[in-house]
């Protein structure tokens, strides 16, 4: 037996190709301080691992043609930072194809790590693979949360956070159990609203709430909430038949929501809750020892992050100030309309106006002040700007939001209420009703 | 019903066109006179979660794990 382990070891690529002490040496330091033994002693965490690589390859394929953090976006302005690291495009560094090759280059090479994470599994090398792992997290992170604030949605960050507990926490099992958990849990923070405790985000879609009547809306969405506050926490329960009710209800909801969202949510969220809460299931103990720091501090800035937008005064619901620091999903249903006059120095005037039908898309008057930011700061010709911002929420009336003289004297806060935009209770005026709009 | 209308300004944005006007079902009607009550129940069932899985599984066995 003792034989047989020895043999196997010498067959592991990394034994094949770092031969040198100090090489050996850091390998067992790197599988020791990753805690990396976890992930080659649970069928579950190898599964998971596996899961997770399929979430890398479904992003980045969606990321790999996108102009979002390309040179051409930034030369053209129309590109969009987070608030708190406004000038990201000056990073910019990739072309994409019609104008380069750079971006694909580098996502091709992402590819032949996938490739190779996938073969360093089935030979059973999980230091390497985490290794590469890293690679693909890296960028994720540096892309979705430095890089670019136009890419991310809900879904990525349960990938980056799940994946971070499974690459770099110890007790890997019982923090992704609770972090997932903890999604939910979270989540339910932007549904204690009107628009899901009386169901008018649905009610306000012109197809309504899929499969059920509009007349009972409101018991199917405060169900959610229950669900999310109390159900979630069932999912880690000793009680066979309390987890599988719950694992039940999620699995269910995640299929239910899919009719909305397509597939890419479902795709990231239900392999995950299949592995760690689906037949493998084993109840885990909550770990209470030094070790665990780290987890316990994720989850504390997993709470921290979802606090923000509930701490930046007024609705943010309204003015989405802080929406994305935490779970955002379905916060709200939106309908928007931009109004822009843009005063040349020659006396010359253009003006616009943009309207969004779109229940999912955001309405956030950051990325359109972003926008005309670039423009006052690029523009010589541009003397003003001046702008009116109407946003209605779940079919509540338009307010005017934003209604100023001139966006180039404008500056955005990130982690505070910018006097600028006006909520109801400011004084932000109804200047009319909505009909119902569309989802998509 | 036609002075509702002249008070009532209805922005229909493009591609809205034809699309019913938002009014709230009967639940809703009913409901909308205590959201401000049910929200305040489900933050209060919230803070409870949490304060009985803190007590629960962090403090109460760290406590027991001191003694």
């Amino acid at each position: 037996m003792k034989g047989d382990t020895s043999e196997e070891k010498d067959l592991l690529p990394r034994d094949q190709i770092f031969t040198r002490p100090f090489e050996q040496r850091f390998l067992s330091w790197y599988r020791r301080v990753f805690s990396i033994n976890e992930v080659e002693e649970s069928l579950v965490l190898k599964f998971f691992f596996g899961a997770m690589l399929f979430v890398f390859f479904l992003g980045f394929s969606s990321w790999m043609g996108s102009r979002a953090i390309t040179l051409e976006a930034f030369k053209s302005g129309s590109y969009t930072c987070w608030p708190y690291f406004q000038s990201c495009g000056e990073w910019y560094f990739l072309s994409v194809i019609p104008y380069g090759y750079s971006q694909t280059i580098l996502y091709m090479a992402f590819f032949g790590a996938m490739l190779l994470i996938v073969s360093l599994m089935w030979k059973r090398d999980w230091v390497l693979a985490h290794m590469l792992m890293m690679i693909l997290f890296v960028w994720e992170v540096l892309l979705l949360l430095v890089l670019t604030g136009g890419l991310s949605g809900n879904y990525d960050y349960y990938h980056i956070f799940l994946t971070f507990v499974l690459l770099f926490v110890p007790y890997k099992m019982f923090f992704l159990k609770l972090v997932f958990v903890l999604f939910y849990f979270l989540s339910a923070t932007v549904k204690i609203d009107d628009g899901w405790i009386l169901g008018s985000y649905f009610t306000a879609l012109q197809t309504g709430l899929p499969i059920f009547p509009d007349s009972v809306a409101p018991l199917v969405t405060n169900m959610v909430i229950f669900m999310q506050v109390i159900g979630a926490w069932f999912l880690m329960s000793k009680n066979k038949v309390y987890q599988r009710v719950a694992l039940f209800y999620f699995i269910v909801f995640h299929l239910y929501s899919g009719i909305l969202v397509q597939y890419r949510y479902p795709a990231t969220v239900l392999p995950a809750l299949l592995i760690l809460f689906g037949p493998l299931y084993q109840y885990t103990k909550v770990p209470l020892v030094k070790k665990t720091l780290a987890g316990w501090l994720l989850v504390i800035l997993l709470c921290i992050f979802q606090s923000i937008p509930l701490l930046i005064s007024g609705d943010h619901k309204t003015t989405l100030e802080g929406n994305k620091y935490g779970f955002y999903m379905f916060e709200a249903n939106h309908q928007c309309i931009s109004d822009v006059a843009i005063y040349n120095k020659d006396g010359s005037v253009a003006t616009s106006t943009s309207e969004s039908i779109l229940a999912r898309n955001r309405c956030n008057p950051y990325d359109r002040w972003f926008q005309m930011n670039q423009l006052c700061q690029r523009a010589e010709d541009v003397e003003k700007i001046a702008w009116t911002f109407d946003h209605s929420i779940n079919g509540d009336p338009f307010y005017r939001i934003v209604d100023e003289e001139n966006v180039c004297n404008l500056e955005y806060k990130a982690f505070s209420h910018n006097e600028w935009i006006k909520t109801p209770e400011e004084g932000a005026e109804v200047i009319g009703y909505p009909v119902k709009n569309i989802y998509r | 019903m036609e002075e509702l209308e002249i008070t009532k300004n209805i922005l229909v944005l493009s591609g809205l066109e034809g699309n019913d006007e938002i009014t709230l079902n009967l639940l809703q009607a009913w409901l909308v006179n205590y959201v401000d009550l049910i929200a305040m129940f489900w933050w209060v069932i919230w803070l409870l979660v949490v304060l009985l899985m803190v007590l629960k599984h962090v403090v109460l066995p760290l406590l027991r794990k001191v003694r």
